[in-house]
């Protein structure tokens, strides 16, 4: 009886180990998916309002859930400080703080890094330029993973059930 | 308040230098960073180098502007792309940045300007009750006459006018509150900061920050229903009109414009006119002999002189 409860504890777990990966890549999609809606409202605030940036990310950093909401309230408040550093140091270290434990993956922390050293500059039709490209790259990346997902979301309950399968053989 | 606001857009090194220097941020009037060449301070009237340690003057360097364009654009540069052809950028508080640099021309027009090598923080100061004096020559029977401020750069202009902007909106002994539309196109009368006014302009005013003048009066007109219009420096030929549709609608009229007289003003075309046909019926002549905001002269609309703080001349034309 005993080895049967932990024959099943054993391929349970796996099977959960399985499902929190697949959950894991479905909140990556999420978080991708949210900045892009989070950019293109930047992108229009910068078109239309044209307002400075540390009001942008004030402004939607308010209403902006996690995590990106408390990374734009601080990019936000450090602008509005004045305290030293140029734009692009501010954006790096505010990144590197706020958005390290995020889901998104290492190509888009990278891509979002690089961004930063084309806000700010000085005309209006070069910031909506840089921030078209930016949301273009993320669209494709969203596109990726959304083919992958299907068939890696199956593939990671199976090989969750299957694993569990396999360490139970294997101790018995 | 003053004090931090200037402080906020000066490069650190700078920053750290004022603090020091400067105790009364009331009587700085203005602040020349120039590449290479050493920190000037316009203190009470007089010019002063900013020294590091005695007899070492502070060197501006191109970080130094570098840092405080970054600043003064709040790390948005295209957010002044309009404010940067006319070479100034205006700060919450109303204080005028004026920069100069290479200039960029796209089809026969200023575009830009990069390699910027100079900057000039113009102060803007704000003197609750310096229009006292102004009230009695331009009410009768509790009613506003249509007013043009005359004055040369640097006299006190925006000053007076802001202050009578309060006292119109809140009332006074002269007259009872009245609405007070302002067109602020260079955001020196309010100093407004995501378009709420800084500088107080009363409780019945209605301010379009960064507005052109001439557009901006009839969408106040329109938008608004004020009873007084305020604008700051008119001089374009669509301003004038402006103004005149404004006076047809109604509205009072208060205004200013550069110049030393009124005499002078009749040599510019656009302004002879509004003179010759008396669209204004009091003029306030400005000066900084003795003080700024100095009023040379309040005159009527036969330019009669009602009031003066200093002697004599009759007339002024």
């Amino acid at each position: 009886m005993l080895k049967i409860t932990g024959c099943i504890l054993v391929i349970c777990a796996a099977s959960l180990l399985g499902m929190e990966r697949a959950e894991r890549l479905r909140e990556q999609y999420r978080q991708t998916e949210y900045l892009r809606q989070l950019f293109l409202q930047i992108q229009s605030e910068i078109r239309y309002a044209r307002s400075p940036l540390g009001e942008i990310f004030s402004y939607i950093g308010k209403n902006a859930g996690m995590p990106y909401g408390a990374w734009l309230l601080e990019l936000g408040e450090r602008l509005k400080k004045r305290d030293g550093g140029s734009f692009v140091c501010i954006w790096k270290t505010s990144i590197g703080e706020c958005l390290k434990a995020s889901a998104l993956t290492q190509t888009e922390l990278l891509r979002l890094l690089e961004l930063g050293e084309r806000l700010g500059t000085a005309d209006v039709q070069f910031q909506v330029n840089a921030v078209e490209l930016y949301l273009t790259q993320l669209a494709g990346s969203i596109d990726e993973m959304r083919r992958e997902m299907k068939t890696k979301v199956r593939l990671y309950h199976c090989l969750g059930v299957m694993s569990g399968m396999l360490i139970v053989t294997l101790l018995f | 308040m003053q004090g931090d606001r200037i402080l906020n857009i000066l490069p650190r090194g700078v920053r750290l230098l004022l603090k020091k220097r400067i105790t009364d941020f009331e009587y700085l009037q203005e602040i020349r960073l120039r590449t290479q060449r050493p920190l000037l301070l316009i203190y009470d009237g007089e010019e002063i180098f900013a020294e590091r340690a005695r007899g070492e003057p502070y060197i501006v360097t191109k970080e130094d502007l570098r840092e405080m364009v970054d600043y003064v654009s709040s790390y948005s540069l295209y957010a002044y792309e309009q404010e940067m052809k006319q070479g100034f950028i205006t700060i919450e508080g109303g204080h005028r940045i004026g920069v100069a640099g290479q200039v960029i021309i796209e089809a026969g027009k200023v575009k830009n300007i990069k390699h910027i090598s100079s900057v000039n923080v113009r102060m803007s100061h704000e003197v609750i009750g310096c229009a006292d004096k102004v009230f009695p020559y331009i009410t009768r029977q509790r009613e506003l006459y249509h007013t043009l401020i005359i004055s040369p750069p640097r006299c006190g202009k925006t000053t007076l006018l802001r202050d009578m902007i309060r006292q119109i909106s809140d009332g006074n002994s002269y007259l009872k509150g009245k609405s007070v539309g302002v067109v602020d196109e260079r955001s020196e009368i309010g100093g407004c900061y995501m378009g709420v006014a800084q500088n107080q302009l009363g409780i019945r005013t209605d301010i379009l920050d960064g507005c052109p003048k001439a557009e901006g009066m009839i969408m106040l007109i329109r938008s608004m229903g004020p009873e007084v219009i305020a604008v700051d420096e008119i001089g374009a030929e669509e301003d004038v009109h402006a103004i005149e549709y404004a006076m047809h609608c109604g509205c009072r009229l208060i205004a200013t414009v550069h110049g030393q007289s009124v005499e002078e003003l009749k040599k510019k075309p656009v302004l002879d006119r509004l003179i010759r046909e008396k669209r204004f019926e009091r003029y306030i002549l400005l000066g900084n002999q003795t003080r700024v905001g100095e009023i040379f002269g309040i005159y009527d609309d036969r330019t009669d002189c009602l009031f003066r703080e200093r002697l004599p001349e009759k007339r002024i034309c």
